[in-house]
């Protein structure tokens, strides 16, 4: 499948580029902004005070200066480091760009894009229904354990992808839960007033009797092969 | 002094701890440098269990010598 030139600037740019214009950032930056920046600055200040301390071992041995010296990268730091890295990591993680780095889901992404796509994701996507971190929006439950279970599930991704055990076209791992997308429906007066949602069927949507992908999808284009590198 | 004495004077520990964080550092520093997937396994799987095992191990170096003063 070619991809749309589009498609591929995106994912030349990494997880950082979006189509849509730039959120907002302030003056100051956004948290996203300061967990990176943070985070950078106190990997360089440990690794500066290890190396200066490596060279004072060498040269003079330990003395109790340098011990106490030593209580900054060997404590102060490494906590406030993996905290800016959670921070920073798992946020990013949620982009279309963090989904879209793993080749087999290049064609996912360009039909995201395409203006010309009817896809449930393409419509969401073109029509900004949702503003940002799109894959994820769609394809995390809602309630506390969500996003735990989407992480858990994301690392089995990597493995998968990294060890080339997976088979062409992809298959959604559980049934789509109406859930996630009643989360944002289910109140809207479009949704309640539309004729093709009738009251009585509103139970049968609500339980899962009735899948919404039957009559809505397909949510993605069917990939049987992979987007050539 | 030369470097043969100062490492002599070192503990073992002490500089496995340092090797260690420099380590687990450098790995985070490619999550803050380029996030994506990989990197955020790497700095969860990897970084952050070195970061952790080199203040496990400074805090032994630490209990130890309070011990041999006998100050504990």
């Amino acid at each position: 499948m070619s991809l749309p030139p589009i498609t591929n600037s995106l994912l030349a740019a990494g997880p950082e580029a979006d189509l849509g214009l730039p959120p907002p950032h302030g003056w100051i930056g956004t948290a996203d902004d300061w967990a990176r920046g943070l985070g950078i600055a106190f990997v360089v200040l440990a690794l500066a005070i290890l190396a200066v301390s490596w060279g004072r071992l060498r040269r003079a041995g330990l003395t109790p200066g340098l011990k106490e010296l030593l209580v900054i990268p060997l404590v102060v730091l490494p906590p406030a480091i993996v905290f800016f890295g959670y921070s920073y990591g798992i946020e990013r993680s949620k982009s279309i760009g963090s989904c879209g780095s793993c080749h087999v889901m290049k064609p996912y992404l360009a039909d995201l894009q395409n203006p010309d796509s009817s896809t449930l994701a393409a419509t969401h996507y073109k029509n900004r229904y949702i503003q940002e971190h799109h894959c994820y929006t769609c394809h995390t439950d809602y309630g506390m354990f969500g996003t735990v279970r989407a992480k858990i599930a994301g690392l089995g991704h990597v493995a998968r992808n990294l060890s080339g055990r997976y088979s062409l076209p992809l298959k959604i791992a559980h049934p789509y839960p109406n859930s996630r997308c009643l989360a944002c429906h289910a109140e809207s007066q479009k949704f309640r007033k539309s004729e093709g949602h009738p009251k009585e069927d509103l139970p049968k949507l609500f339980s899962g009797e009735t899948s919404c992908i039957d009559c809505h999808g397909p949510a993605h284009p069917t990939v049987t092969r992979e987007a050539s590198r | 002094m030369s470097d043969v004495a100062g490492r002599a004077r070192t503990p073992f520990l002490l500089r496995l701890s340092m090797v260690l964080a420099a380590l687990g550092a450098l790995l985070s520093l490619a999550l803050f440098l380029h996030a994506g997937p990989y990197t955020l396994v790497v700095f969860m799987f990897l970084a952050q269990p070195l970061l952790l095992l080199a203040v496990a191990l400074f805090a032994v170096q630490v209990l130890k010598d309070l011990r041999r003063e006998r100050l504990l």
